[in-house]
């Protein structure tokens, strides 16, 4: 075996044959037909560049907001995607509620989402007073706009608000019975719990007070307003009448 | 250091507008032979090697259409030339002689090959330059077959002017080695 690299330049005589380059000429005729060349303007090119950068952030942001969502809607108290779960995903969920039965229901639902994350608490034995304190923070909240939506509903179809304030307080006494019976060695968070718990059960039945009140008031107004009117002279008797009009006799 | 000419000509489909496929036709007439040349001395057969020489400029073509600019010309070719080498590689191995024949290859005759590369010496040569890496087997083409100075090769690797001088030692060094051995 020879050994000397430089008989390699005699490969620099090897070319391609005219009819080989003409085919790779026709080949790339072809090519360039198909693929014309991207001749757009610098400002062109700029806002295309600024429509794919914006177009890829807003999909990262998406993406990034969705995975973030759906990882918060699981978040219990003391999490650090707590407060996005109750300011961004509760509220964004509570913007597309709009007839006043969706919003006490979803108000509603709100208040039991927060006992039942008091319930869970307690089960795993993880309530802490600062954990309760957020959550009944949350309840004070979610109970003074349910108590607005409430006032709405009430004034359209007092029926199904005071059947919502019924079916919210059942729930809430259900929770709280799952909460008494379940075990702690030291009995506080159960306490604790219990007290959040019944806070809330006093609000909501307080709320279905006075929504009975308003229809009591209502149905009052209703009696008042198809009695007599005190204006029209009322019927007496001729006798009577006689007997009133006639100055007794010395 | 002096920048070779054949690197200066950098091609911005935007800058040049109308005139690209011009200048890309240029390009190919310059660059053509070379690159068949790099591609023939790997694979050995022609008529694959014109095949994979035309796939190579029409990459380059595609690329320059979507509006993007190529800054060392010579440097983006070798880069595509071994890019399709690596691919044919990839095929050959899945369609093997079936594939090799379709495209023109006879085992029978090797017409397909010529008289240089037939040549024992240069068999030899290839034969040893089996060894290397691609990189190093790229190296020694372009200093030996293209006779193309140290510093352009730098350019094209992207290296320093002694980084690449120590490069060619070491690869002669390998390649001396393996010789002795056999």
């Amino acid at each position: 075996m020879k050994y000397n690299f430089e008989q390699l330049v005699q490969v620099k005589d090897i070319k391609l044959s005219e009819s080989e380059r003409g085919h790779i000429r026709a080949h790339l005729a072809h090519i360039m037909q198909q693929e014309s060349v991207y001749r757009h303007s610098l400002l062109q090119r700029g806002i295309y560049h600024g429509l794919r950068i914006a177009l890829s952030s807003f999909l990262f942001f998406i993406f990034i907001g969705g995975t973030i969502s759906a990882v918060a809607d699981n978040a219990l108290p003391g999490d650090p995607l707590y407060a996005f779960k109750l300011n961004v995903n509760e509220e964004v969920k509570g913007f597309f509620q709009n007839t006043p039965q969706e919003k006490v229901a979803y108000g509603a639902k709100r208040v039991e989402n927060r006992v039942n994350e008091i319930k869970t608490l307690a089960e795993s034995k993880t309530l802490t007073k600062a954990k309760q304190a957020t959550v009944q923070k949350a309840l004070d909240t979610h109970i003074k706009n349910l108590s607005v939506d409430l006032n709405t509903l009430s004034a359209v179809a007092p029926n199904a608000a005071l059947s919502a304030t019924t079916s919210l307080e059942e729930t809430l006494k259900a929770n709280k019975l799952v909460i008494e019976n379940t075990e702690n060695s030291d009995g506080s968070n159960n306490d604790a719990a219990l007290i959040a718990v019944d806070a809330t059960i006093q609000k909501v039945s307080d709320q279905e007070v006075i929504i009975i009140s308003k229809e009591v008031d209502a149905i009052t107004t209703e009696v008042e307003a198809t009695s007599i009117p005190d204006s029209i002279t009322p019927i007496v008797s001729p006798e009577t009448k006689t007997t009133t009009a006639t100055p007794v006799e010395p | 250091m002096e920048v070779p000419e054949s690197s200066q000509d950098k091609i911005d489909p935007i800058q040049k507008g109308p005139d690209i496929e011009g200048v890309f036709m240029a390009m190919v007439e310059k660059y053509q032979d070379a690159i068949f040349r790099f591609i023939y001395f790997r694979v050995g057969i022609r008529a694959i090697a014109v095949d994979i020489t035309q796939d190579t400029f029409t990459k380059t073509w595609v690329y320059l259409s979507s509006g993007k600019e190529i800054e060392y010309p010579e440097a983006f070719l070798y880069r595509a030339a071994k890019n399709a080498l690596i691919d044919y590689y990839k095929k050959s191995k899945a369609g093997s002689l079936d594939m090799l024949m379709e495209a023109g290859y006879d085992p029978e005759s090797n017409k397909d090959t010529d008289e240089i590369l037939r040549n024992d010496d240069i068999q030899d040569i290839r034969k040893i330059l089996d060894i290397l890496d691609d990189e190093s087997y790229q190296i020694i083409f372009l200093r030996y077959t293209e006779e193309k100075p140290i510093e352009e090769i730098a350019l094209l690797y992207n290296k320093s002017v002694n980084a690449m001088t120590v490069q060619i030692h070491r690869i002669i060094k390998k390649l001396r080695k393996q010789y002795n051995e056999i």
